[in-house]
């Protein structure tokens, strides 16, 4: 059953992210906003929804029934999703299948966060067990140790250098430059990528992601509701794989190595097919990783060639909106950001980021680090659907 | 410190789990992994929401016994240094340089 022609996403949006938000912001606050916003784009009334998928950190201890109450939503599909930086696409995933089954017509998935500090700080030192137990006693101030030393795997296993990752976060402002919506939009030079404070080495204060306060939202519907005719984006594939190493190797290479032609066999499609990629980026080794094994690197020589022959040069549009990096990181949206920009862009509705005559998109998700490096890994491929 | 041996298949681990990942039992042994050579080492020097630099050494560290451990060294050791690690009060692993 990976025929999901059914389905349809007919809207997806982004509350401003910011970095500094104003008193009185909440997260529930920006949830509310991000389903309002969601809503209007696609012409619903809220009692059209019947299923409710939320993912958040700081939500708690409401949960996603608790969110449908205060927002007025009777559904019958409801569920809370824990997987931060793959939420998105394992929503995604599981309200599709809902709206396939009958279970669910309009279903709206929200994802978003607000940090106070001491939130921000809590998360990291106790996002499971295991760091709770192994990590936080180290003082590691969260995930940027463990992917400084990844990073420096990924440098040794394909000989790259603090130059090539500059170019990546480099390209990703120059989309920033042009999205409205991007937290930091002034240029990136290699000059300041290379004097910019040491976070972890060798990673630097722009190969980690901002954290900021947003919320995004998607909306999907069976393909036969009326709000499906104006703008229809449609699922071609989706595919997923958590702890498919069980924490034993490198961290170089994702469940998506795994699941990758099995992808492109559901989508009858291929990377180069792909109009524009959305990949999750918490660090600049990861978006490499996810590509890679994704097949996107596979006609190039080497993954420094790949970098700046294809994604510095925008021949491979890479998270147009200038990605987590540049956009920033609103908590668990992060899972969601990129879904939205490349529905967005199927859409033609980027502006001046706009990708000519999109058609196809990938978007991937990856996080959840478990002791060494994240456990779970997903993507989807979209298309942009025809108007009735 | 130790780390955790499947009693039926032998399968060692850390953290321990609680089934093995390898054959799906549920009962380990702990396996004395006091020894270690150093994979990687970042020196990290800010940490979200702290202000200023407090430098630290952390590493990763492939222990005899097989798995690989997290620690934090006392000072910047390279790669393949051969190390001891011991288990602090709060649960920290440190490694050493013999």
């Amino acid at each position: 059953m990976n025929d999901f022609a059914a389905v349809s996403i007919v809207a997806a949006v982004e509350v401003p992210y910011t970095r500094h938000a104003p008193p009185g912001t909440s997260t529930a606050g920006l949830l509310a906003q991000a389903l309002k916003a969601a809503l209007l784009q696609a012409e619903l009334s809220a009692n059209e929804v019947d299923g409710l998928g939320v993912a958040s950190f700081t939500l708690p201890p409401d949960h996603a029934i608790d969110f449908a109450w205060r927002a007025g939503l009777r559904v019958s599909w409801c569920m809370d999703d824990g997987h931060g930086g793959a939420s998105g696409i394992n929503l995604l995933q599981h309200a599709a299948r809902a709206i396939q089954a009958g279970d669910a017509n309009v279903i709206v998935l929200v994802s978003g966060d607000h940090f106070e500090a001491a939130d921000f700080t809590s998360l990291v030192e106790n996002y499971n067990v295991t760091t709770r137990a192994h990590l936080r006693p180290l003082n590691t101030g969260g995930p940027n140790p463990l992917f400084a030393m990844l990073t420096q795997r990924q440098m040794r296993a394909s000989q790259l250098t603090r130059e090539d990752y500059a170019a990546l976060c480099i390209a990703q402002r120059e989309w920033a430059s042009v999205n409205p919506l991007a937290v930091y939009r002034e240029p990136l030079t290699l000059d300041a990528y290379l004097a910019a404070p040491l976070v972890a080495e060798p990673l630097c204060r722009f190969d980690c992601v901002p954290v900021v306060s947003g919320a995004n939202a998607i909306v999907l519907s069976s393909s036969t509701h009326r709000c499906a005719a104006r703008s229809p984006v449609r699922i071609r594939a989706l595919r997923a794989s958590y702890n498919v190493d069980h924490q034993h190797g490198d961290g170089l290479v994702t469940g998506l190595a795994g699941v990758r032609d099995a992808l492109w066999r559901d989508a009858n499609l291929q990377p180069a097919d792909m109009n524009l990629v959305s990949v999750y980026d918490d660090y600049p080794s990861m978006i490499l990783a996810q590509l890679n094994d994704l097949g996107f690197a596979d006609e190039q020589p080497n993954l420094h060639t790949f970098i700046h022959e294809r994604i510095a040069s925008r021949r491979l549009p890479v998270n147009t909106s200038g990605g987590q990096l540049s956009a920033g990181q609103a908590g668990a949206a992060a899972g969601m950001h990129g879904l939205v920009e490349a529905i967005t862009q199927l859409r033609h509705e980027a502006g001046a980021r706009q990708v000519d005559d999109a058609r196809f998109a990938a978007v991937s998700g990856y996080g959840m680090v478990q002791y060494r490096y994240g456990m779970c890994a997903n993507a989807v491929v979209l298309e942009r659907g025809a108007a009735q | 410190m130790n780390v955790f041996a499947c009693v039926a298949c032998g399968h060692a681990d850390f953290p321990r789990r609680l089934l093995c990942p390898s054959c799906g039992r549920d009962e380990f042994v702990e396996v004395d992994a006091s020894k270690g050579s150093v994979e990687d080492v970042t020196t990290l020097h800010h940490r979200a929401g702290k202000a200023g630099e407090d430098i630290a050494y952390i590493a990763t560290v492939l222990t005899q016994a097989g798995p690989r451990v997290i620690a934090r060294l006392e000072r910047l050791l390279a790669p393949g240094t051969v190390v001891s690690l011991r288990v602090e009060s709060d649960g920290a692993i440190v490694a050493l340089s013999d």
